[in-house]
């Protein structure tokens, strides 16, 4: 995550998945390096929300780039950015969602290369991390996915009846055209 | 904040004023993942009742370390209520400068979180060199728990046995 491809660059969020407290499908963002002098250190997020109270989560809120070994993704399809997420060909949701899923497996690993930070929604933190990914899909566009942790549940333990692991989860996005 | 100082010592609690999050007497060893070069990153081993800070990751960010100015030197033969009261209000107002400034993304620490209860808690962790008048290093632990209650947000700190 340290060198510079997706700085500075246009994001659509795709499919927001379980996270739709904080942001919405074709919402965009741009990871904003700290200085263009230097190396950066962190990075502002510029998310342009439809949905001033998710706008509220992520204002004047910044990550680092932390970790060492980039996670490994091998996405099949190509994602329809003509088409609503609901409206991709067969498979290919569930496809993404498994991929991101498998992304987020690995996020707990403080060995792998992510941005990271933390956002306030209503009254706690959530941790936040960004995951960019050159050349990811099959048409050759990049990919990023965007993670959130309300709450950690306790080891092998996913009571869906809990709304509040529910409330973690994974969208995703890509450039826009 | 990624230089070796703050690797392998052991730290001590020595006053605290963040309940459910570390105790007094409570121990820390930042373990950096690689002897090699610069770390990446610190593993904590924890030794207290609080346990899930065993295994936590510290990565360290920002750039410009804190600048703090301790007149006094933390007696570890005493216990904080036992210490001098202008001894013990120089470190508070240090923990307390601190503490503003963590939420500056420009100031270099160790940041990690911690899971407490049901949500997490965000942790500045400043190390400081022979920061006491004695010679003696200092740390200072931040914790950053609930965005609208800030009565349980606050800052312990310690010094090595």
């Amino acid at each position: 995550m340290n060198s510079n491809w997706w700085w500075n660059k246009q994001w659509v969020i795709r499919d927001n998945g379980p996270l739709a407290r904080l942001f919405d499908p074709d919402d965009t963002l741009v990871l904003e390096p700290n200085t263009a002098d230097d190396i950066p250190l962190f990075f502002w997020i510029r998310f342009d929300n439809k949905d001033p109270k998710k706008s509220a989560c992520w204002k004047d809120r910044y990550v680092y780039a932390v970790g060492v070994t980039p996670p490994a993704t091998s996405l099949v399809y190509s994602w329809d950015d003509t088409k609503p997420c609901d409206q991709q060909a067969p498979g290919v949701r569930e496809h993404y969602n498994g991929m991101v899923n498998r992304v987020r497996s690995t996020a707990e690993n403080p060995f792998t290369a992510r941005l990271e930070g933390h956002i306030p929604v209503d009254s706690h933190w959530e941790i936040i991390r960004f995951f960019c990914f050159q050349g990811a899909q099959p048409n050759g566009r990049d990919w990023i996915t965007v993670d959130a942790l309300q709450k950690n549940p306790a080891p092998g333990v996913h009571d869906i009846s809990n709304p509040k692991l529910l409330e973690d989860g994974t969208g995703h996005g890509d450039p826009p055209h | 904040m990624n230089s070796p100082f703050p690797a392998n010592h052991s730290w001590i609690i020595r006053d605290n004023t963040i309940p459910g999050l570390l105790d007094i007497g409570d121990t820390l060893t930042l373990s950096p993942n690689t002897v090699l070069g610069p770390p990446q990153l610190f593993l904590v081993q924890y030794t207290g009742q609080h346990t899930f800070w065993n295994g936590t990751a510290f990565y360290p960010v920002g750039i410009t370390p804190p600048a703090i100015a301790l007149h006094y030197s933390w007696d570890d033969s005493l216990s904080a209520q036992q210490q001098p009261a202008a001894a013990r209000a120089d470190f508070n107002v240090a923990s307390a400068g601190l503490h503003n400034s963590a939420m500056n993304p420009q100031v270099a620490r160790l940041l990690g979180y911690v899971p407490v209860d049901d949500h997490f808690a965000i942790i500045s962790l400043f190390c400081f060199q022979a920061a006491q008048p004695n010679g003696n290093d200092w740390f200072a632990i931040d914790s950053r728990w609930s965005v609208v209650a800030p009565r349980q947000d606050g800052t312990a700190h310690g010094d090595p046995p």
